[in-house]
């Protein structure tokens, strides 16, 4: 859910090359982990978890002004170094498709990672006693609250926009409802939505947004503990 | 989106033109000097004579112009930012939509123009074994997934699972779907890899990287191409 598409030309370039070197040094842990031969086995799942990413991305969610994008699934099922691989793909082929631009691949990339592991953090490590339910609905939802907050604070930063503008998806088109405050300081006088300011809009689409994917990440994790168990265990659990 | 990805691959596969026929690496590395050139442009004149000139590439490559629906979506992604600008100038503002949609539309180009294989092909000479791998699973992946899903949509359609009257039952439906997609796609990609590793691709990677020749007339292409784009941030 936070996925935020940045397109190519917006963020100024030092702070996507810094985006680039965060992702590469990121990136070349999780290879130096990718390296065991348990982990080259996780290929499958990887590539599989990025194939649902993309599908899920692509699910309109009726009038909802976002997408599901499983991140946090992801992570909890391919562990945080391959679940931030897994990312990185899903990026990458996005941008292909105009959603996303090549050189944001690394910031894009770097906050929807964050949502990987922590998610995978807090349903395996912190939140491990806890019942799986409440698991997966809290990790998702702290997760994403997370990163959202990091992605907007990012954006805000390096723009000097405060807000992002979300899309929703109609059939094939794209609607956007421009929640944006014009110019830095001047949130108050922003497009409203749904009679609120913007500060207001924002928060609550934030809010929608956790929700429906915390509880997208529960349901679906919910069936899968039905059928296939061992695929919601660590690689040193089985 | 799903469609469009779909539709996109085809024309990559099935049509010709020049721009299909230009090899892979050239073709990359000429994408990367007009991305190097659409970050430059530092003003809507540089950015709109960038943009007119992909288009004009779109339209003598005969490609359909609905590749051009795909660069639109970055205009509606830019419009926060382009706001941002507008304290500066309408100009500057417009500037950064022009640019976001020129990028988006030089990679459908790029994409449309060359199969999926040959492109990350040439991306894994850069990219490590397992991510290489992984975008050509999770490609092959998505378009199997893609028949999957449909499937499962209208078999829970003619069960009545999307009703109106029962909202509840119908979410938890789409997601038990949604479940059943991963554990199956889980399934399919396991067993791809292993056919993958019977053929005896393993740990070095699934995708070929066979050297490329150049030829001359990729480099005076290459050459020209960065005079140009020079020349348009230079004059512009």
């Amino acid at each position: 859910m936070s996925h935020i598409h940045l397109p190519d030309g917006v963020i100024p370039t030092g702070w996507w090359l810094l985006g680039y070197i965060a992702a590469f040094v990121w990136l070349s842990l999780a290879l130096r982990h990718a390296e065991a031969e348990t982990t080259r086995r996780k290929l499958p799942f990887l590539a599989a978890m990025s194939a649902l990413m993309l599908l899920t991305m692509s699910i309109p969610l009726g009038p909802l002004p976002f997408h599901l994008n499983l991140a946090v699934l992801t992570g909890i099922v391919v562990g945080p170094w391959l679940g931030f691989v897994a990312v990185l793909v899903v990026n990458i082929m996005l941008s292909f498709l105009g959603h996303g631009g090549l050189t944001t691949i690394g910031i894009n990339t770097l906050i929807t990672g964050l949502e990987v592991v922590l998610g995978w953090w807090l349903y395996h490590r912190l939140l491990g006693a806890w019942r799986l339910n409440w698991r997966a609905l809290t990790a998702t939802g702290l997760a994403l609250l997370l990163s959202s907050t990091l992605a907007m604070s990012a954006i805000g930063l390096s723009t000097g926009v405060l807000d992002v503008g979300w899309h929703e998806h109609e059939g094939e088109q794209h609607v956007h409802h421009d929640i944006t405050a014009a110019q830095p300081g001047d949130a108050a006088t922003g497009a409203n939505f749904l009679g609120l300011g913007s500060m207001g809009a924002v928060a609550l689409i934030l809010a929608t947004g956790v929700a429906v994917e915390a509880l997208a990440t529960w349901v679906i994790i919910s069936y899968v503990q039905k059928v296939r168990p061992e695929l919601l265990l660590e690689e040193s659990d089985l | 989106m799903s469609l469009k990805l779909a539709q996109v691959d085809y024309i990559a596969v099935s049509q010709r033109s020049f721009l299909h026929m230009w090899p892979t690496m050239p073709k990359l590395s000429g994408s990367m000097i007009l991305l190097v050139g659409i970050i430059a442009a530092s003003n809507l004149r540089q950015g709109a004579v960038l943009l007119c000139l992909l288009i004009g590439l779109l339209l003598s490559a005969r490609l359909p112009v609905w590749l051009f629906s795909l660069a639109l979506y970055p205009a509606f992604f830019s419009i926060p930012f382009a706001l941002a600008q507008l304290s500066t100038s309408c100009a500057a503002a417009i500037a950064v939509i022009c640019k976001a949609v020129s990028a988006a539309l030089l990679l459908a180009l790029l994409v449309a123009s060359t199969p999926y294989p040959q492109l990350f092909g040439a991306m894994a000479r850069a990219l490590p074994p397992l991510i290489s791998d992984a975008l050509f699973f999770a490609y092959r992946l998505f378009f199997i997934t893609l028949g999957s899903i449909q499937r499962l949509l209208l078999s829970l359609r003619q069960r009545g699972a999307f009703g109106r009257r029962n909202f509840v039952w119908s979410c938890r439906a789409a997601l038990h779907a949604l479940g059943y997609l991963m554990v199956n796609t889980l399934s399919i990609s396991q067993r791809l890899d292993q056919n993958y590793r019977l053929r005896g691709y393993g740990a070095k990677g699934c995708l070929t990287t066979e050297k490329v020749a150049w030829r001359a007339i990729d480099g005076v292409l290459l050459v020209t191409l960065a005079v140009l784009v020079g020349g348009v941030l230079w004059l512009g």
